[in-house]
């Protein structure tokens, strides 16, 4: 089956066409040059003056694993306000901060994204996660497998294993639980709440285990570059959310010694100690960072006003912020004594002085930061808002008077200590398709996303063009998911189960050995039930396939 | 401008949800009625297919017809009256804001749960549930008035948070469970584990009623808010105002130990 697109505005940054009118041929679910020799059109579908886009890529969104269970079971009030019922094709859920699986797959891929990649998978929970993610249509899935605070990590490295032994502890890990990358949250510090500590810096010692968190995320950064997993390490630094923290963020930049790194919702972590409450914004100077180390990357984790639920393995940080959780309720949790997870109610209000100069926080490293290629537009959904305010933050970064209205009804005090008034940039499309696909794709080494170039899979998103940018990308005209029109003008006119994309690094098997003796003596399951197969992946992706991406490092070294 | 009246025409089989309809009319928007949405079973209808529209006022609405299945009547209302010929159906002025409902027959489970100001008026019975809370929810009613001239079912005021339950009848079991605060009184008796887990709150009973283990004697006393409280629902009428103008002892009991224990039954007679 050939489809064709006509006569649309193409931006395709990765081949650097920007709103080019041109043809775009689908055959069979991928991109093709166009028909073969007496080749028949089967369906021509005119999109002459709209906007078209490779589908786009949430790179950090809670979607699976036990926190976003906690939370959905947790919110009965946020839900209730937000009911989603059986209509056509799709099945009933609930919706808002914390939606269900099903809905979550809807509403991505009404706003034209068809891919969302789940940031804090355990281990010991990879299974669970999976099962959720394979539960949420339409979108593509992955996940990034958390380590560093677990025990077995800890011991290699307070023992001084070899560096080689780490990257077969990560291979491993990686490999066994079908991730595509590896995270890193607050270093140590998951571990070593359980021992009574409730603050961690980057280079105080683990109580226990006498490691840093600067050796964790330095040898973790290192066993990723060295087993050439294309993502760099995805680090949730100390410290989040502590007035502050901004030195604790330069330093995990230095701490890395030039190996890749991509910091995440580095919004909670550019947090200054000026002025009379004693906080106040350090976007700058974060941004200079990232403006001047090429390696590191980060996304916003954008907070928007409104109800919202936070989910984060970083049980010391959840602690702390469970008195301000709102319903007043909270579940800070071990699990499995390998790693933690929280979960507090939050409600981000707009004349609230740190609530306020936290949304201009993120709006300021999002216009400070020069290249559109590190920044990724999340909001760390649900934890700073609903992946659903995307198009309302794209229209904040693309209309500056817009912007600058919204900065007139926060808080004044905050308004004040920002600078994000004295800002003229504007997004532009062109950068937003950076930040929203070709980078996302880029940075997670998927080489057939993220652009409409021949030989890439077909997911194509058609906008009608709009001076709001808001209404432009609530409801695109036309999505595509793997070559089939899965909705149109907000309406879900397909449901089709998007594939799960994994990495395999190669590692030495040995491992297992002291592995198994391991999970025997201390864990709670088998080894060989530890680990999920590839047959399993497809069997719960509903007829999902799984995508294995190549193990190789661009030109991004030390 | 005569009250706006709204009388069912048919109801296809299963349950109705009526609970967009204050806040549409809160809009102040009329035109649009008769096109108003609504959830019936798993289908979505238009109003008017179902009701037929007269008048113009939307501060005094008028129900008519049997609204036994139909759930979610006067949900959210801010201000006016609302009065129901027959029966309503479950969730009955939840979460009210203002404004008064008035029932001439029965209401179905869950009447004013999560309601925060205004008054319901039942002159038949209601059911479980009442003045409770929204499943999953931390507290139940949390202002306001609800006054059932004949009997409620089990679970009355559960979560309550503050506001007044006056019931003429009997109440079922689990009355004021895990009450927070707030007061229900009950003029007909009540069934088992009255007051189950209330942390604090007053649950005053008329007639003898079994009082649970985790409840403290506190022996008989005459208390002058009781006093107070019967002046207050004088206007009411009977029962609710019988025992107005005359020393009532009643039988104090503190409880439930089990939660907080700073709650309160008072049996009288």
């Amino acid at each position: 089956m050939l489809t064709l697109l006509k006569g649309g505005k193409i931006v395709d940054p990765t081949r650097k066409l920007s709103s080019v009118v041109g043809d775009i041929y689908m055959r069979d679910g991928w991109i093709v040059d166009g028909p073969k020799p007496g080749e028949r059109i089967d369906e021509e579908i005119n999109i002459t003056g709209r906007i078209v886009m490779a589908g786009a890529i949430d790179m950090h969104t809670h979607i699976g694993g036990g926190k976003v269970n906690i939370a959905r079971n947790m919110l009965p009030e946020d839900h209730r306000f937000d009911p989603v019922h059986r209509a056509g094709l799709c099945r009933s859920g609930c919706g808002h901060a914390a939606p269900s699986t099903l809905t979550t797959g809807y509403r991505y891929a009404a706003m034209g994204y068809t891919a969302g990649f789940e940031p804090a998978m355990l281990p010991v929970n990879a299974r669970q996660a999976h099962l959720e993610m394979g539960d949420t249509p339409i979108i593509d899935k992955g996940a990034y497998v958390m380590l560093g605070s677990d025990d077995f990590l800890l011991r290699l490295m307070r023992e001084g294993a070899s560096q080689e032994r780490i990257n077969d502890y990560v291979g491993f890990t990686i490999a066994s639980s079908q991730a595509l990358g590896l995270k890193v949250v607050n270093p140590g510090g998951i571990s070593d709440f359980k021992f009574n500590r409730r603050k961690l810096d980057l280079d105080e010692e683990h109580s226990h285990y006498h490691v840093t968190a600067r050796q964790i995320v330095h040898t973790l950064a290192r066993a990723l570059h060295e087993l050439k997993v294309p993502h760099p390490l995805h680090i949730h630094a100390s410290n989040l959310g502590v007035p502050g923290n901004f030195q604790t963020t330069l330093d995990t930049i230095t701490g890395a010694e030039g190996f890749p790194i991509h910091l995440t919702h580095i919004q909670f972590h550019s947090y200054g100690t000026e002025g009379d409450r004693k906080f106040s914004s350090e976007a700058a100077k974060i941004a200079e960072a990232i403006n001047n180390n090429p390696h590191v990357s980060a996304d916003v984790g954008q907070i928007m006003f409104g109800q919202t639920v936070t989910c984060s393995g970083d049980n010391m940080t959840q602690h702390r912020n469970a008195g301000f959780g709102n319903p007043k309720k909270s579940v800070i949790m071990d699990i499995e004594c390998d790693a933690g997870c929280g979960v507090v109610p939050f409600k981000y209000k707009d004349k609230n002085f740190v609530n306020a100069l936290q949304w201009a926080i993120g709006l300021e490293v999002f216009l400070r930061v020069e290249d559109p290629w590190r920044i990724f537009l999340t909001t760390d959904h649900p934890n700073g808002a609903p992946f659903t305010s995307y198009p309302h933050l794209i229209r904040l970064l693309m209309d500056k008077s817009f912007r600058n209205e919204a900065l007139a009804r926060i808080n004044p005090d905050a308004a004040a200590l920002s600078t994000l008034g004295s800002i003229d940039r504007e997004y532009t499309l062109d950068e937003i398709a950076i930040m929203t696909r070709a980078a996302p794709a880029k940075i997670l080494g998927l080489k057939d996303c993220g652009h409409l170039a021949p030989g890439a899979r077909a997911d194509v998103v058609v906008y009608q063009e709009d001076s709001d940018p808001e209404k432009m990308f609530t409801a695109p005209e036309y999505v595509f998911k793997n070559g089939t029109l899965v909705a149109h003008s907000g309406e879900i006119v397909a449901v089709t189960w998007g594939d799960v994309h994994v990495v395999k690094p190669q590692f030495d098997r040995s491992i297992e050995k002291p592995l198994g003796d391991y999970f025997d003596r201390h864990l709670t399951q088998k080894l060989g039930n530890f680990k999920i197969s590839d047959d399993e992946i497809r069997d719960i992706t509903n007829g999902g396939g799984l995508r294995v991406h190549a193990c190789e490092r661009d030109g991004r070294t030390v | 401008m005569s009250a706006l009246t709204l009388t069912l025409k048919h109801l296809p089989a299963g349950r109705l949800d009526l609970s967009p309809l204050m806040p549409f009319l809160a809009s102040g928007e009329l035109s649009g009625l008769p096109a108003l949405p609504l959830q019936l079973a798993t289908q979505k209808i238009p109003l008017g297919e179902l009701f037929e529209v007269n008048g113009s006022d939307a501060t005094q609405l008028v129900l008519q017809g049997d609204l036994s299945r139909v759930d979610g009547i006067g949900a959210a209302m801010q201000t006016g009256s609302l009065t129901l010929a027959g029966n309503a159906g479950a969730y009955l002025g939840t979460g009210l804001l203002g404004g008064e409902i008035n029932v001439h027959g029965h209401a179905g489970n869950f009447v004013g749960v999560a309601m925060r100001k205004g008054s319901i008026h039942i002159k038949g019975n209601a059911g479980d549930y009442l003045g409770g809370i929204l499943p999953g929810a931390m507290q139940g009613m949390a202002g306001g008035q609800i006054v059932v001239q004949g009997d409620v079912g089990e679970r009355c005021g559960d979560r309550m948070r503050r506001g007044a339950i006056l019931i003429g009848g009997k109440v079922g079991d689990y009355a004021g469970s895990r009450m927070l605060a707030g007061t229900i009184a009950v003029f007909g008796g009540a069934g088992k584990h009255a007051g189950y887990g209330m942390r604090r709150g007053t649950l005053m009973i008329r007639g003898e009623i079994e009082i649970d283990a985790t409840f403290a004697d506190c022996g008989e006393q005459v208390l002058p808010i009781t006093n107070l409280l019967f002046r207050s629902w004088e206007k009411l009428g009977s029962p609710f105002g019988d025992a107005a103008g005359q020393a009532t002892p009643v039988h104090r009991f503190m409880g439930d130990r089990g939660a907080d224990g700073k709650g309160e039954i008072l049996r009288f007679k």
